[in-house]
């Protein structure tokens, strides 16, 4: 982890949906090789938050930068005008999400998949693509599924599927988003590997989870966010054990109370 | 009162012969509303709220009149409010299209509608332009959800081909209502009326399973 250089940071974000708030004036910064997890009560707003960070969404007010450049608007005259979405095309290439219901696209091959994004935005030759393809499903054992399509594969293999699917566009960070949630327990321990093998690697992660476990174990940060606010962020032992907001306290004092595999 | 055979073996080969008609004008409606249908769509899928609201007016006023009664307002009304004497064919196209462009409309909005929001989602995580997404991920999954629909709707309006009868479009349906009377035998031309229409319908049935075979809409599911 590379403490000096800051891949991602947003100030003030704010959004909200059909007069409900979700984000409210959330700030946060990303280190090169950090690993942040963040966690909550359902509806806290983190999948929302990580999708409006890689720019899947517009917020309604709030500035992103990545790498040192603002990347959600530009400032005219004094004012900040968000970018439609079709101007973020080069923001969000650099970054990537993987999906709680993994979204491979079901009328692609699993080969096919992995070189879409290589191909049609990196704009890389087929073969380069498809060889970069190949080594990747080699390295996660599914080297024999590349012609297989989607709906062939079981959702652990999906989702692995999916994870290098992101990797193949050569990301700065990567987004999780409750990536093993849809998955049979037996699924769940090869697509967290997969994850483990990634930060060991050294790739810049940010994790929205349910495994509370894995959680504490692969982050180097914490951030604790409840009814669309950052309440608390700190390392695992803090968060988990000594917090210092009562709403942080009660939350894991009752998810620790119940049945965790650590 | 037995059944006459010859009469059934006799007339069975005129009739399959009529359906030429039957293809005529149903493969014209087919085209022309199918294509018609995906200009609703896209008026009804407008944001702008009066087109929007013009085109759902539109497709509920189709859609609540039985295609019969359509069918015979339009024929007298374009000869009384226009002195129009069209001929039954191209009077049974026009019909034919003005009625099916509205299920093809909400065949394709439904289909687009169904493609969940999370797909667009992968196509811009992976920093698809919006029109990139939509015709390299959405398109391709809108169009393999609508064959089935689609080739269920080419088989109701070849069905429904056969009320153009009334406005004496010489299509199969009319042919044995004209046979039937002048032979004085309506349960022998009627079941070779029907023999004829489930052999093209049992026709553009399986050649739509091969269509989804081959597309593999299959694979959406699941």
């Amino acid at each position: 982890m590379d403490m000096s250089k800051v891949v991602l940071e947003c100030t003030d974000l704010c959004k909200d949906y059909q007069g409900h708030q979700i984000l409210r004036d959330v700030s946060l910064q990303v280190h090169k090789g950090e690993k942040i997890v963040i966690l909550g009560p359902s509806g806290a707003g983190k999948s929302t938050l990580m999708r409006c960070l890689h720019m899947l969404e517009p917020v309604k007010s709030g500035k992103i930068y990545l790498e040192g450049e603002l990347v959600n608007g530009w400032e005219k005259n004094g004012r900040f005008v968000q970018k439609k979405i079709r101007e973020t095309v080069a923001a969000r290439r650099k970054m990537s999400t993987v999906f709680q219901h993994f979204n491979l696209f079901p009328h692609m091959t699993v080969k096919q998949n992995i070189i879409e994004g290589p191909v049609r935005v990196l704009k890389k030759s087929k073969e380069e693509a498809t060889e970069t393809a190949l080594k990747l499903l080699a390295k996660i054992g599914l080297e024999n599924k590349a012609d297989a399509y989607p709906s062939q594969l079981s959702g652990g293999q999906q989702q692995r599927v999916a994870i290098i699917r992101s990797i193949a566009m050569n990301p700065v960070m990567m987004f999780f988003d409750e990536v093993t949630s849809a998955l049979d327990p037996q699924l769940v321990s090869e697509v967290l590997d997969l994850m483990r093998e990634l930060g060991d690697e050294g790739m810049t992660m940010m994790i929205v989870t349910h495994e509370l476990g894995f959680g504490r174990e692969i982050a180097d940060n914490i951030l604790f966010m409840q009814d669309g606010r950052i309440i608390e962020s700190g390392p695992p032992q803090k968060i988990f054990y000594d917090a210092d907001c009562p709403e942080t306290r009660a939350f894991f004092e009752g998810a620790l109370r119940g049945k965790i595999d650590w | 009162m037995a059944f006459r055979w010859n009469i059934f073996f006799t007339y069975l080969p005129i009739l399959a012969q009529t359906s030429v008609v039957t293809f005529q004008v149903v493969g014209l409606s087919v085209l022309f509303s199918a294509v018609l249908g995906l200009g609703l769509a896209m008026l009804r899928m407008s944001k702008n709220k009066i087109i929007s609201g013009i085109a759902r007016i539109y497709i509920e006023v189709i859609r609540g009149v039985p295609l019969l009664v359509q069918i015979l307002w339009l024929f007298f009304g374009l000869t009384l409010l226009f002195g129009l004497d069209m001929e039954p064919v191209p009077a049974g196209v026009l019909n034919m299209t003005l009625w099916g462009c509205v299920y093809f409309a909400e065949i394709y909005r439904s289909g687009l509608s169904s493609i969940h929001r999370t797909q667009y989602y992968a196509g811009y995580s992976l920093g698809m332009s919006p029109f990139e997404c939509f015709r390299r991920v959405i398109l391709p999954q809108a169009f393999r959800k609508i064959v089935p629909p689609f080739i269920s709707q080419v088989i109701v309006m070849t069905k429904s081909s056969s009320l153009l009868s009334v406005i004496n479009v010489q299509e199969i349906t009319k042919r044995a209502d004209t046979m039937s009377v002048a032979l004085y035998a309506p349960f022998e031309i009627y079941l070779a009326c029907g023999v004829v229409y489930f052999v093209i319908l049992f026709t553009i049935a399986q050649l739509g399973k091969l269509a989804e075979k081959k597309l593999r809409v299959n694979l959406l599911e699941g």
